[in-house]
């Protein structure tokens, strides 16, 4: 799946993804770090397993938005 | 419909295969013998979504017709009809972009801006580049799911809105959009909130950047079919956050109201007013919602599929109830690379009106500040006997939005 994490600060952020590249480093190319909101990154087309480790990796101040399709009017 | 499908590969063009033969049937999937990593088949939504996660390039398919002597045209450009794929629409004696456009009067507002050095990107199923149609295509590469791909529509409807927003006849295309010496920059997404949101957020950082150096305006013909307040869709969501962000950098952003009220989906009574069916980021005070209108002003009248233009407050409005205006949509309109007739464009087709609109505004004033031009484009409007609910402000006047300028 896809989803967006909001971190409880930049430094939240960094030790997650230093984590993450740790335990996944492969995965660490479907992640992407917005330049325009220091605490939020975006996760594309994870698997299940991959969904999983993310789960196990975020502490309780990040916040997960699952995705949302919307279409076109 | 069918397509050109091309795989990376011959062996996963060969797994495509057994998919599709196995959903449509071997009728619907031919392997030439020339190109094995290539097919032709006929494919749905669902099918596209599946093929292009494996990797797939498409093309539509284009139906060829003969050119017709001169006098059948009525006096049509020959190239006109060369052009038209897909539909054979008669090109003369019907409404078009051209009556769209003298409707909101956008020529007579050409007179004091054409657009020039306002951007406007079309957030949206991308555009067909075969086709020059603009004066000033961007050559920005947004890192969306679509990165390198950004010039292509197998879908059609986001060609509709860059020339609806920023066609331009010297270029090459049949239409003027309201706007057309506005840059346009194809920004195709999946229509997935992470999509989108690396879509604004790139467009923030060109801005921030200076690589977008004039007004920017963002144009969003997409949101939520549905007829009740969305699931998975909190206030506190990144998507809108960064939507809001864009404005904060000085972006004008607008979206379509939808296509909730009638017989599209919620089968609401035409004439009402109400429920609301604008919802999440489309209803926000700060961007600008835009509804639809028949030839006639209406969206009241069932007998035109305009009174599925949903209806206001919006979801998540206060200050500035939804939608904030309308535009008409009827007749001749680009769609993927050629031009077909349609009864209604959707509040689609009234989104990139706006959007041009606010590049003429900005092109005339780059100081104005995003709120400013809602204002405008508002106080500016034509007042129309119908709720607020229903038609805004009332119908876009691009003449007398850009006297105010």
């Amino acid at each position: 799946m896809s989803f967006l994490v909001r971190f409880a600060s930049a430094g939240a952020k960094a030790a997650f993804l230093e984590k993450l590249g740790e335990a996944a480093p492969a995965l660490l190319d479907r992640v992407r770090a917005s330049r325009s909101q220091a605490e939020v990154v975006t996760i594309t087309e994870s698997s299940a397993e991959e969904d999983e480790l993310i789960r196990t990796l975020l502490d309780d101040q990040a916040t997960t938005y699952g995705d949302v399709q919307m279409r076109t009017f | 419909m069918k397509y050109f499908v091309q795989m990376p590969s011959a062996g996963v063009a060969g797994e495509a295969a057994s998919f599709l033969t196995e959903s449509r049937g071997p009728q619907a999937v031919a392997r030439p013998r020339t190109q094995p990593d290539l097919l032709i088949a006929e494919l749905d939504d669902h099918d596209i979504v599946v093929l292009q996660d494996q990797g797939a390039k498409l093309w539509e398919d284009v139906q060829f017709a003969p050119l017709p002597p001169l006098e059948d045209l009525g006096g049509a450009r020959v190239a006109d009809y060369a052009l038209s794929r897909e539909d054979n629409v008669p090109l003369v004696d019907q409404a078009s972009l051209d009556d769209v456009l003298a409707h909101i009067k956008a020529p007579e507002a050409w007179a004091y801006s054409r657009g020039g050095g306002a951007t406007i990107a079309i957030v949206d199923t991308g555009i067909c580049a075969s086709l020059s149609q603009f004066s000033s295509p961007s050559p920005v590469d947004l890192p969306s799911a679509f990165r390198g791909q950004h010039w292509t529509d197998v879908k059609g409807h986001g060609s509709m809105c860059a020339v609806i927003a920023a066609g331009n006849k010297s270029a090459g295309g049949r239409f003027d959009g309201v706007a057309p010496d506005a840059t346009v920059i194809s920004a195709r997404t999946t229509l997935m909130s992470t999509d989108l949101f690396l879509i604004f957020d790139e467009l923030i950082d060109l801005k921030r950047q200076g690589a977008i150096a004039g007004p920017l305006v963002i144009s969003n013909s997409y949101g939520l079919y549905t007829c009740t307040a969305p699931a998975g869709l909190p206030g506190d969501h990144p998507y809108l956050e960064v939507v809001l962000t864009a404005i904060d950098e000085g972006a004008f952003v607008v979206f379509a109201a939808g296509n909730n009220h009638y017989d599209v989906l919620c089968n609401n009574d035409p004439a009402a007013a109400s429920p609301n069916t604008i919802w999440g980021v489309n209803s926000h005070d700060r961007v600008m919602s835009v509804g639809t209108v028949n030839r006639n002003n209406s969206n009241r009248d069932g007998s035109t599929p305009h009174a599925n233009s949903s209806r206001g407050p919006g979801q998540w409005a206060s200050d500035f109830p939804k939608p904030d205006c309308v535009a008409p949509t009827y007749g001749v309109v680009a769609w993927g690379c050629g031009y077909r007739f349609m009864d209604w464009w959707g509040t689609s087709g009234a989104c990139p009106q706006v959007a041009g609109l606010g590049a003429l505004i900005l092109a005339r004033n780059p100081r104005l500040r995003p709120h400013e031009v809602a204002e405008i484009i508002r106080r500016s409007c034509v007042p129309l006997q119908a709720p607020r609910e229903c038609v805004g402000a009332g119908l876009i006047d691009c003449l007398a939005a850009v006297q105010l300028a």
